[in-house]
């Protein structure tokens, strides 16, 4: 037993140490982010986080808030300072070419994501890619709408009850307003569904669904809505069903009640509405659902093509030049 | 024809199957209550909003009640002596099982747009009044066993078969809780907890009525729920309870179990939410891990007659600090790999942890038997509730001091299930390392201080048996001088002794 025990503790402290003499590798990878004040490129670098973890890179962020020369400096550097791979997440389009050369220069990969990347520019570089999200969401948006308009809920007889909650007249036709901007969605759900076009919102139920072309315009929304009683508890009655794309903006006046607070109560409720977004809304049922950027699947790529350079694999053709399409977030597509 | 009651030797309904199940039932019946705590932490600051700070304040507020809600009620119904229809415990269940159709729903009111003065209010006043009521049901329910039956073997029957309910009203709502109260985006869904909390109410005063209509009383004597006890010193009582070696091991040990047990709840939730992004099965995943404990607890008994208690007990914490160190140590990814690679770990953990857990009262009834050893006296009753006080301090402090932590470490409320890679990233290595602290709180305790291996358990029982045969040898022959003493003069017929 003794002896057991022995060899137990013994086998638990090398362990130990083992883990203490992780190689450090910080820093090998150099990712730099256009302006992490940017909600849309935090929710990038959180998913890319996660994404360098699981393909076991290890990498520094880089923010150049909004100052293209700032960036054009920090790649400079990371490069004499021996970055082994760079990520860019370029401001000017007319800085690309430079930033391509440099890297050649060095005989370093560079990955553009979300950035204007010409194909010249791209092509003038073997190891350079780029990673960007489609630039037609059409289809996906199509495809949330219809999905939400065809759910079927029931413990015992299943009915499309969503479809049931918009046509709030029971005319057994459901009224769209959609901006100009996204009017494809409401062609594309025409077919399947008795639709009454809408040439404006009227905020009286009238309308029963609407289709906006940014979370910034669903917000604009969203507050008339609530302002004329609707949409204002997860199971109200008074419902308008509302779309958007992106979700990348921060929704907190849409549960702003307006009440005067002091202390750690007002500081608590301006904690509660900083980080209110769109995406709460959304969970709350506010607004039905959004196109969004698929943040896990363009870093995923990203970090895939970089696993591969590492490890010298060969590296596809097609992954020079990646388009990944949208996702949606509250109604799920197939 | 109706089916003709089997009856014994007294007159009441034989003992048997049913008997066993309706005894289980009131396990689970308590358990359909206590099942949803672990969830009120993530309820109250995802879904109701308030600080974390603030919750663990408030968590230690209740904890104190907690601890004062017993014996208090306890009291409440060793002092009424009115004569009850069936039995006064029976009659207190039935009470509490009434309470608990809501009183677990009061914890879960959904109201996250309170003032926060308004929330802490219902947080405390839910808490209370739900503390009260399962402690009205569940401390009648307890002494129950020995109203039911005299018999050893129906005892232990009884006492299996509560462990079966109490197993099911747990795991039950363990696996499919999580499955129902998340969305998709793994954050809480406020209105689905208070709902299920209400279901569950209602099923577990189902169990209880079950429970009392099927209960037999065979055995109607009179029990005490709080012993009568001396006045203590508590100076003098802490003191002797100190020196103590084998309690103080013991109590270092429990508390460093429950440290791990209650206190990681809130960031192995967090973790499987933002980490993992599965929160849905975070409840299978506590299930499975607590399979090697419940394969472990028929080989028990064989275990400690072999090894011998401490010896067992000391397997099973390095056992826990070996799956912890491993836990820590290996990547664990945030996806399905990641989740079996943590599986494994938990399994290990479980294991060690449970190895003590089988054992771990039984010790501190050696440690009273070692206070008489050295010092001639048990002092039972101030061993035993300094012992359970710990373990309560332990239970109520654990969850607060690591939501603070959580706090330290990025962990944002207002962001529910969302958390940023970086936090889940560090809540995935406090959770292995609150678990590697419970594991060495373990170890210390039992391997250094807990001074009564089986070796010096085997001698001072002996050493026990002899006083207590000479004690009693020494008794009767006091007995019988004194009855010589005593006896009336026998006179012989010429009046002489």
């Amino acid at each position: 037993m003794k002896k057991f025990l022995t060899l137990l503790v013994t086998l638990v402290l090398c362990m130990a140490c083992f883990a203490g003499c992780k190689i450090n590798r910080k820093g090998e990878v150099s990712v730099l982010w256009s302006n992490l004040s940017d909600s849309t490129v935090v929710e990038l670098a959180d998913s890319m986080d996660r994404s360098m973890y699981l393909n076991r890179l290890d990498y520094t962020h880089y923010d150049a808030e909004g100052s293209a020369e700032r960036q054009m400096n920090q790649l400079n550097d990371v490069l004499r300072e021996g970055a082994t791979a760079v990520i860019v997440n370029a401001i000017e389009p007319l800085d690309v070419a430079s930033m391509i050369s440099l890297a050649k220069s060095k005989n370093v990969p560079i990955v553009f994501i979300e950035s204007e990347v010409s194909e010249s520019d791209l092509a003038s570089y073997d190891k350079a890619y780029l990673v960007n999200s489609s630039a037609d969401y059409s289809g996906e948006y199509i495809a949330m709408v219809k999905a939400y308009l065809n759910e079927e809920k029931g413990t015992f007889k299943k009915e499309k009850a969503n479809l049931k909650k918009l046509d709030s007249n029971e005319d057994g036709k459901i009224s769209v307003f959609a901006d100009s901007e996204v009017n494809f969605v409401v062609d594309g759900i025409d077919a399947d569904f008795d639709i009454i076009r809408a040439d404006a919102i009227a905020y009286n139920g009238d309308v029963e669904l609407i289709i906006t072309k940014s979370d910034e315009r669903a917000l604009e929304v969203l507050l008339e809505l609530r302002k004329n009683g609707f949409n204002k508890t997860e199971l109200e009655t008074k419902f308008v069903g509302l779309f958007t794309v992106g979700m990348d903006l921060n929704a907190g006046p849409v549960i702003d009640d307006g009440k005067e607070r002091t202390g750690k109560d007002a500081e608590d409720y301006a904690n509660k509405l900083k980080h209110y977004s769109i995406m709460n809304a959304i969970d709350d049922g506010f607004i039905n659902g959004a196109v969004v950027l698929d943040d896990d699947t363009i870093t995923g790529e990203i970090c895939s093509i970089l696993a591969k350079h590492y490890k010298d694999k060969p590296i596809d053709a097609s992954k020079k030049n990646v388009s990944v399409k949208y996702t949606t977030y509250g109604v799920s597509i197939a | 024809m109706a089916k003709q009651k089997v009856l014994d030797a007294n007159g009441f309904r034989k003992f048997g199957m049913i008997d066993c199940v309706a005894y289980a039932a009131g396990d689970f019946g308590c358990n359909m209550s206590f099942a949803l705590k672990s969830t009120l932490v993530i309820f109250w600051t995802q879904f109701m909003q308030m600080g974390s700070e603030l919750y663990a304040l408030l968590l230690i507020v209740v904890q104190v009640w907690d601890a004062i809600n017993d014996p208090l009620i306890g009291s409440i119904i060793d002092a009424d002596k009115r004569k009850y229809k069936r039995n006064k415990f029976l009659s207190y269940m039935w009470f509490g099982s009434i309470g608990l159709i809501v009183g677990g729903a009061l914890c879960f009111l959904p109201f996250p747009n309170m003032q926060m003065w308004a929330k802490c209010v219902i947080f405390i006043a839910g808490y209370v009044i739900w503390d009260a009521f399962y402690t009205i049901a569940n401390v009648p329910y307890g002494s129950l066993l020995s109203l039911i039956s005299n018999e050893p073997a129906d005892r232990a029957s009884l006492s299996a078969w509560r462990s079966v309910g109490s197993m099911v009203g747990n795991m039950v709502p363990m696996v499919i809780l999580p499955m129902i109260i998340y969305d998709a985006n793994q954050n809480i869904i406020g209105s689905r907890v208070f709902l299920a909390a209400l279901i569950m109410g209602v099923l577990g005063f189902v169990a209880f009525q079950f429970m009392i209509k099927k209960t037999e009383i065979r055995n109607d004597i009179s029990i005490t729920l709080n012993e009568e006890k001396p006045k203590m010193n508590v100076l003098k009582a802490m003191g002797n309870f100190l020196k103590n070696r084998p309690a103080v091991g013991a109590t270092i040990a429990a508390m460093g179990m429950f440290l791990g047990m209650q206190g990681g709840t809130a960031a192995v939730t967090v973790l499987f939410q933002s980490f993992f992004k599965n929160v849905q099965i975070s409840g299978i995943v506590q299930v499975f891990a607590m399979l090697p404990i419940i394969l472990f607890t028929p080989f028990a008994r064989k275990m400690v007659v072999k090894f011998g208690k401490k010896e067992l007990s000391v397997i099973g914490s390095l056992c826990s600090i070996v799956a912890c160190v491993l836990m820590l140590v290996i990547r664990i990814t945030p996806d399905m790999k990641g989740i079996v690679v943590y599986v494994v770990c938990q399994l290990l953990n479980s294991l060690g942890i449970g190895i003590y857990s089988t054992v771990s009262w039984s010790m501190m009834g050696d440690a009273i038997d070692y206070n008489e050893w050295k010092t001639g006296s048990r002092e039972e009753g101030t061993v035993y509730s300094l012992h359970s006080f710990f373990r309560k301090l332990a239970q109520g402090l654990g969850p607060s001091l690591v939501l603070v932590v959580m706090g330290w470490l990025g962990y944002n409320e207002y962001m529910g299930g969302n958390q940023t890679f970086a936090v889940s990233l560090n809540l995935r290595y406090l959770v292995a390392i609150l678990y590697l602290v419970s594991a060495l709180f373990q170890f210390i305790g039992l391997a250094l201080i807990y001074n009564l291996d089986k070796k010096t358990l085997t001698r001072m029982n002996l050493e026990l048996a002899e006083r207590h045969a000479k004690a009693k040898a020494e008794l009767g022959a006091e007995v019988d001088v004194k009855a010589v003493e005593d006896a009336p003069e026998v006179l012989d017929e010429g009046g002489q002794a």
